[in-house]
């Protein structure tokens, strides 16, 4: 098992600490811009609400626009579709 | 006795008044299908019913005996709420009614376009729901919970009602919902350019307008291009229809939407709070 201060250590926790700091709703978390993560998630959106139709604009592909956060939250926090209505 | 027992005593009593009234907020929605937990009781009445409403309403039989205590609101006479009662629980129960309200027309224009339901013993008048969700766009996120909710009800009741091109033309002239989006997509009422047309010509909600856009004609989607916002508008007429990026600009519309409502709410409260 890796320990703390063995070579690599700390490199492996610095990735994982960068990816979680890479999630916009985590770091309004961490940052105390939000306290909940439906509050950070809604502070996302106001704040990049206009980038969508960049987004759509762009070269991306369907599943690389689709797993952008911006993409996720939006999509995820909309309206519900067959499969998860509560109908 | 439940809260549904308690409405129809209330709305009795109304009767009794003669005073005509419309129910409203969470025994509306529980009326349309979403179950809500709410001891308040939430009318609209005309202006006209405002003058004399406690002494009337003290002379009916359920209030000759039971408490009636109105207190003071922010909104001045556009809004009076009287308590009621104290549930076993310990939550005071409140009456609360809207005579005029931003979100809202008038109390005739209401009535005309009610839905009466029959409710355990008698008939009760029901804000139709395109009125309730529109007196739903609030500054509260709750209240926007509750829209996200309706719209899929009012979406699958038009689609429901689809015989022929009017009733077709009708359902997609307001679809607002995913769930309905999904629906109208299977039973290929998005295939029929000349309906979508029409609704898109008819259409006045951006949600909608979303939806439809890129399944219209050219010379259509010109005509609903022009009530869009121009980016949206052009980057509606260049996506594939229900790929992931029709659907995220049809969400961002809705968000927008909803953005530009709660400012308008927050400011028709400033104007009633402000010293």
């Amino acid at each position: 098992m890796r320990k703390a201060g063995a070579p690599g250590y700390t490199v492996a926790m610095s990735l994982q600490v960068a990816s979680v700091i890479d999630d916009p709703v985590v770091e309004l978390l961490l940052t105390g811009r939000a306290d909940t993560a439906e509050q950070a998630e809604r502070l996302y959106l106001e704040e990049h609400l206009d980038e969508v139709t960049r987004l759509v604009n762009s070269s991306l592909s369907d599943e690389e626009f689709r797993r952008h956060p911006l993409i996720a939250i939006l999509l995820g926090r909309g309206s519900r579709g067959w499969e998860d209505s509560i109908l | 006795m439940t809260s549904t027992e308690r409405l129809l005593d209330l709305a009795d009593a109304l009767d009794e008044a003669k005073v005509p009234f419309l129910v409203m907020g969470g025994h509306a929605v529980r009326y349309y299908g979403l179950e809500r937990n709410t001891a308040d009781f939430d009318f609209h009445l005309s202006l006209a019913a405002a003058d004399a409403l406690p002494e009337r309403l003290a002379r009916t039989r359920l209030f000759q005996s039971a408490m009636l205590r109105e207190e003071t609101t922010w909104r001045g006479g556009d809004f009076r709420r009287f308590q009621i009662g104290t549930l076993p629980n310990g939550r005071e129960e409140w009456m609360e009614f809207w005579f005029r309200n931003h979100l809202l027309g008038p109390f005739d224009e209401l009535a005309i376009r009610q839905e009466t339901g029959w409710v355990l013993r008698r008939n009760v008048p029901f804000l139709s729901l395109p009125d309730l969700m529109r007196s739903k766009e609030t500054e509260r996120n709750d209240d926007w919970r509750d829209v996200a909710y309706l719209e899929e009800v009012l979406d699958q009741r038009h689609l429901r009602a689809v015989v022929d091109a009017a009733s077709r033309v009708h359902a997609l002239q307001q679809l607002r919902s995913r769930r309905g989006f999904e629906t109208a997509l299977l039973q290929r009422h998005l295939a029929d350019t000349a309906a979508v047309d029409a609704a898109v010509r008819l259409a006045a909600h951006p949600v909608t307008l979303a939806w439809l856009l890129p399944y219209a004609s050219t010379q259509a989607r010109s005509t609903g291009a022009a009530r869009l916002e121009s980016e949206m508008a052009s980057a509606l007429s260049r996506v594939t229809p229900a790929s992931p990026r029709h659907l995220a600009l049809v969400e961002a519309a809705r968000l927008a939407y909803q953005r530009a409502a709660q400012a308008k709410d927050r400011e028709d409260k400033a104007r009633f709070r402000a010293p």
